[in-house]
């Protein structure tokens, strides 16, 4: 088919309030990277170490979500919202013991607490500083990060993977605003597959053996809400980009020999 | 058996000596999924052997005075401090007075525990309890409430009402038993032998303005009569502090207790004066 040598007004029109449709979808898109920024943010932070008394009072006053449709995040929200009820002088403190207890444990052996880094899940000896930590760092350096130096943990720990995340959602978010949809696919679809190849594969058992360590339902209920919001976010990423791909093969199949750009949208990692 | 050269040795390796020969003979009735208890992980630790894995909970079966008796007993550098804490809260008191009371006492410049930590130490030897204002048990349970934001539900913590501490029954069971003074003689009894020592020491400590460790060591620590003895203040002044027979204040100073053990060890032999 071949370009039409003349347009209509209506042609015209109609080409604006597509353009416009197709923008307020990508603004749409970028409010809900923002989002996924924020939690993945706070997911992070909450990993890194114990709460200090200046965040135990922002997430008190704060507030969650009630419904995300997503039985497992729910629960987790719930369960911190309530503990954050009965916070007293001594929260900070008794929160500083459960992480203790969840994440660091009697180090007897490695079996002792739910050790928040991915070599520990997918090694055979759950043994720290495997092939997963070499995997995720070469995927930061890939984009421009590595590890800042005031991070004493290593670079497949739970906090980096979920801030990489985080700064993924920025980076997409902001291309979304800017028009370069390309460039959000790029993002979006690295972030599919790093959930798909190292978040999903072991945060769930870590998940489980953070309920079975963890005494206060703060940390309880973190690991509800990080199983449920990863498998949430996956499922969200592989509807958004299969929609996407079948958009794009939907318009290669109305205009053959024109560009194939559904080949050229999977993102190098 | 006699040594030969390897190279004068002959080798018959025909494979068929070897048909007969079954690797796997010992193994006969080996079951690969059976757990042999060797290297393997074991099933009840092994990440996602167990899906349900259940921590055996540690049943505390200690009754509130034996608590109370293993708290003392294990933190026995804070006992004249948790009994003050104790004594303070025999009528509840909102947790802003039990703290500042605690920071007041405690006359640290960097004290390893916080007012509300050593709360929490006798909230669960059952020593404290929480009440309301009006001494009511503090049943308060924890609920986030909902709120509505354009038309969105969220959970949003609550604020919990103010915590007061009460003695416990087990608390003031406790005080009406504790006789330091007992314990302070009980001590003299023991070290006998050092009477002379903690008299130096608690004299000291008498003293107007307390005393600093350098000048207990230079009595103590350089004197060459407990040199001799192999005596050191540092051992002395940690047994009467915890005889509540001393007490710091940025300094080490007597306390009443202090004045009657000093009372009777000098009705007792005089020691040699450590000045002459």
């Amino acid at each position: 088919m071949t370009e039409a040598a003349f347009t209509t007004p209506a042609d015209a029109v109609d080409q604006a309030a597509s353009a416009a449709a197709d923008q307020a979808f990508l603004n749409e898109i970028a409010a809900m990277c923002a989002k996924r920024s924020g939690t993945y943010s706070m997911l992070s932070r909450l990993f890194a170490s114990e709460p200090d008394a200046a965040l135990v009072e922002d997430l008190h006053a704060g507030r969650f979500p009630s419904s995300t449709g997503c039985p497992d995040a729910d629960q987790g929200y719930r369960m911190i919202a309530t503990y954050l009820s009965g916070r007293w002088a001594g929260t900070v403190a008794d929160l500083a013991v459960d992480f203790s207890r969840t994440f660091v444990g009697n180090s007897a052996d490695a079996f002792s607490a739910a050790y928040p880094m991915e070599s520990v899940y997918t090694s055979e000896k759950r043994l720290r500083m495997q092939e997963a930590r070499d995997e995720v760092l070469a995927i930061y350096r890939s984009h421009k990060l590595d590890k800042a130096d005031a991070w004493a943990e290593s670079e497949d720990h739970l906090s980096a993977e979920l801030e990489f995340m985080q700064v993924l959602c920025d980076r997409a978010a902001a291309c979304l605003t800017s028009g370069d949809e390309d460039g959000a696919i790029a993002y979006l679809t690295t972030q599919r597959n790093f959930l798909e190849d190292h978040l999903v594969c072991w945060v769930p058992m870590l998940c489980q053996d953070m309920k079975r360590f963890a005494k206060t339902d703060f940390y309880r209920g973190l690991a509800f809400l990080t199983d449920g919001f990863l498998q949430t976010d996956f499922e969200f990423l592989s509807d958004l980009l299969s929609e996407d791909s079948d958009d794009e093969a939907s318009a290669a199949d109305a205009a053959p020999g024109a560009n194939a750009a559904a080949d050229d949208s999977t993102a190098a990692r | 058996m006699t040594q030969e050269h390897a190279s004068e040795m002959e080798f018959d390796l025909g494979f068929e000596d070897f048909d007969a020969f079954d690797a796997l003979a010992e193994l006969d009735g080996f079951d690969e999924d059976e757990d042999d208890g060797g290297d393997q992980v074991p099933k009840d630790r092994g990440i996602g052997l167990n899906p349900n894995p259940v921590m055996p909970e540690h049943e505390d079966t200690r009754t509130p005075d034996q608590k109370l008796a293993d708290l003392f007993s294990e933190m026995q550098p804070y006992r004249s401090l948790l009994i003050k804490i104790m004594d303070f809260c025999l009528e509840p008191h909102s947790s802003e007075d039990v703290f500042q009371f605690i920071a007041d006492a405690q006359s640290v410049k960097h004290p390893v525990y916080s007012p509300a930590n050593f709360c929490n130490f006798l909230e669960r030897s059952e020593a404290l309890w929480r009440v309301f204002e009006d001494g009511a048990p503090y049943d308060y349970e924890p609920q986030a409430e909902t709120v509505v934001i354009d038309g969105v539900e969220y959970l949003q913590p609550a604020e919990p009402p103010a915590v007061w501490w009460l003695t416990s029954p087990a608390g003031v069971r406790f005080l009406e038993q504790d006789d330091p003074m007992s314990r302070a003689m009980a001590l003299l009894d023991s070290e006998q032998s050092h009477a002379d020592v903690l008299r130096v020491i608690l004299g000291l400590a008498a003293a107007e303005g307390g005393t600093s460790a350098k000048a207990l060591a230079a009595a103590i620590d350089r004197n060459p009569e407990f040199k001799a003895r192999g005596v050191f203040s540092s051992k002395f002044v940690d047994l009467l502090h915890k005889a509540d027979a001393l007490e710091w204040k940025g300094c080490w100073s007597i306390t009443p207790i202090g004045l009657e053990l000093q009372a009777a060890l000098d009705q007792a032999t005089s020691p040699a004066d450590p000045e002459n």
